[in-house]
């Protein structure tokens, strides 16, 4: 009987030492990885292209991207100054949809209006970016519905301008205009600001 | 046991280790799944960028102190109530006499822009386009590096509250751009973090973010090493009831002539 208990207690033992130490072959390998996780980032995306070229302009020119195409300075002391604005080409443009603006990295720069206006002046689209928050990048400005609300041939002419904006800062900066880029409607191209 | 008996049970131990490796059958209980691993930094700008899901109305009031070239500051004070998805209400007070103030309201049909002097306003119409916030991003890895998007409303609101009302753009930075997590503590009697904003060329925003809805209530801002802003909420409230009287045009207020 006791020869018995004591080869029951060496088998068991021995497969405990045989488990423990697979285990620890097994645990040691998968130590080396590779390794598989997932993790949130801001940086290293893959640039992401919107489809179709055709109705994609940009004014008045690429090449603008990275320094300024222009500069107006904004007044000192509030309303009441002459206010002045900076067309982005020379003709009016039909149908804006999706509509960006560079925003470039000369400093300081202070809060502007980017104003769409319809030549009737009956409607205009104005959207206000700070540009100390967005140097360097694209800014999308939004779409216009309104080719869906009035006849499709409101002719649009996209432009910035001078005028202090309520509430920020109207000390004399410059304001830097760079880069508009639109789509026309109908489109189907995204809103990433982006040439193909 | 003998000592052979020790080393009999440890070379089995190898070769079934070994064995389970390559035939793989370890894997199905000792090989991690793949798992979020999201930092305290990407918990904390993913909040930022979709606060605007985060919350129903707000009301408060903040600070804002812009520092000019020539060390000179302009002072605004902007009160604001909103109620989402559509109803704002936001005051510029112009406390140096410099700039410029004014009301913004929106009450979902119309866009008001008031004129405190002459006490008139103008009037547009509130776009479709300004609910469709189908565009932003709603994590970070949908980000763009190239290109910022704004929180459809806040592109038109005329006031600088609107920035750290709708911060979205905020995580948006360039890429290179460093966000860290100075420290958490409370503001307002609200639970914050506070976050470093580095950009490539050099300007630094240090922001406090509410943990609950991502709204910034504080923020310094320097570019090219001086003071641009400072921003300071003075009082704040999440999800408490708004008077809808306050998203309607003062009885005292005309349309402006064209």
């Amino acid at each position: 009987m006791n020869t018995l208990m004591r080869k029951t207690q060496k088998a068991v033992l021995s497969l405990l030492i045989a488990v423990l130490t697979a285990s620890i072959v097994t645990i040691v390998a998968l130590a080396a990885g590779p390794y598989t996780r997932t993790e949130g980032t801001t940086t290293s995306q893959n640039l992401v292209k919107v489809g179709g070229t055709q109705n994609k302009q940009t004014l008045p020119s690429a090449s603008c991207a990275g320094s300024y195409c222009g500069t107006l300075t904004q007044p000192t002391g509030g309303a009441g100054n002459t206010i002045y604005e900076w067309n982005m080409g020379t003709s009016n443009v039909s149908n804006i949809y999706h509509w960006c603006a560079y925003i470039p990295t000369t400093i300081p720069t202070a809060a502007s209006r980017y104003v769409i206006s319809e030549l009737s002046h009956t409607y205009s689209w104005d959207v206000l970016v700070n540009q100390s928050n967005f140097k360097g990048k694209f800014v999308y400005l939004g779409f216009s519905d309104y080719p869906n609300q009035s006849p499709a041939d409101i002719s649009k002419r996209p432009g910035l301008d001078n005028a202090c904006q309520s509430g920020y800062s109207c000390d004399g900066r410059k304001v830097y205009f760079d880069t508009i880029r639109y789509t026309t409607y109908p489109s189907t191209m995204g809103s990433d600001c982006l040439l193909d | 046991m003998r000592k052979i008996d020790w080393v009999v049970s440890a070379f089995a131990g190898i070769v079934l280790g070994v064995l389970g490796l390559v035939t793989g059958v370890t894997n199905s209980f000792l090989h991690p799944e793949p798992v979020s691993a999201e930092s305290p930094i990407d918990v904390a700008l993913s909040t930022i960028l979709t606060s605007h899901a985060r919350w129903h109305t707000v009301q408060g009031e903040a600070e804002f102190v812009w520092y000019s070239e020539d060390g000179s500051t302009q002072t605004y004070t902007n009160k604001f109530a909103l109620s989402q998805p559509d109803n704002v209400y936001v005051e510029v007070v112009d406390q140096t006499g410099l700039g410029v103030d004014g009301i913004w309201i929106s009450d979902g049909e119309n866009i008001y822009d008031l004129n405190k002097q002459n006490k008139t306003y103008t009037q547009n119409i509130f776009r479709d386009a300004l609910r469709d916030t189908s565009y932003l991003p709603s994590k970070l890895s949908d980000v763009n590096p190239s290109t910022v998007k704004f929180y459809p409303l806040a592109t038109v609101i005329n006031a600088p509250v609107r920035e750290y009302l709708f911060p979205s753009w905020f995580p948006q930075g360039r890429e290179g751009d460093i966000y860290t997590i100075d420290k958490e503590e409370s503001f307002l009697g609200r639970k914050v973090w506070v976050i470093r904003w580095n950009t490539i060329d050099n300007d630094e925003t240090i922001v406090w973010v509410d943990k609950t809805t991502g709204i910034i209530l504080k923020a310094s801002q320097f570019m090219g090493g001086k003071p641009f802003l400072d921003m300071t909420f003075t009082s704040f409230d999440v999800n408490g009831k708004i008077d809808p009287e306050i998203f309607k045009v003062p009885q005292d207020y005309s349309p402006a002539s064209k």
